[in-house]
């Protein structure tokens, strides 16, 4: 793991260790690539954190979960619905493309948001989660 | 006395590599039983096909996007670790 990946994810771990409360994550890593699961609660809603990062790209997910329902999430996963928000339809040039974009209402809804890093997500729950939410 | 230390480390190095690609491929063999597909199939199609990004949702995992992360991790990191084996053992 590159030392800039390294402190990206201890300050992931770090900041989710004060927002969260029973926390858990896993970090592994290969030669070429590095994973970090965290999965934490907030105030009532289970949140689930997966960042993976190569020398080309940051694949995030950061969904918050009540139940099995899915609050909110954010991703740049190649998701078909994000890929004709973006561009009109779906089509073989445009699979793989990291699209960011938000699930709202239990993945029922999404919109196409900036790129995301996990600071911004914690950012996000603290603007727009909280006890009255719950 | 540094050749056997050598060896003792070369070994060790192989044993590792070794076991980190069959831990890798122990969860990438869940993933394809829990999805149906091997990695390389299912990451196109739910790149191409909405409805199956809504069967998935509804019947498989709501949050696929997370295990699709993970299981890309298992399958390249299997093709980073055999790299990194095959230049170890070139080392000989």
């Amino acid at each position: 793991m590159d030392k800039k990946t390294s402190e990206y994810f201890d300050d992931a771990i770090i900041s989710a260790s004060s927002v969260f409360e029973d926390i858990e994550y896993n970090t592994d890593v290969t030669p070429e690539r590095a994973i970090l699961q965290i999965w934490g609660k907030y105030n009532l809603y289970r949140i689930s954190v997966t960042e993976l990062v190569d020398c080309e790209t940051r694949k995030y997910r950061y969904y918050i979960l009540k139940g099995n329902r899915v609050e909110a999430g954010f991703d740049n996963a190649p998701d078909p619905r994000a890929i004709r928000l973006r561009y009109g339809k779906i089509g073989k040039e445009y699979a793989g493309r990291h699209i960011p974009h938000l699930h709202l209402n239990d993945k029922t809804e999404i919109e196409l948001t900036e790129e995301m890093t996990f600071s911004d997500f914690v950012q996000w729950l603290k603007r727009n989660i909280t006890n009255e939410n719950t | 006395m540094q050749s056997a230390v050598d060896t003792a480390l070369q070994k060790y190095l192989i044993d590792m590599v070794t076991s980190k690609i069959a831990e890798l491929r122990k969860k990438e063999l869940i993933f394809e039983a829990k999805y149906k597909y091997d990695y390389k199939t299912f990451s196109q199609r739910i790149a191409e096909d909405e409805e199956f990004a809504v069967y998935t949702e509804n019947n498989i995992n709501k949050m696929w996007e997370s295990e699709l992360a993970e299981w890309e991790f298992c399958h390249k990191g299997i093709d980073d670790w055999t790299k990194k084996l095959r230049n170890i053992l070139m080392m000989q």
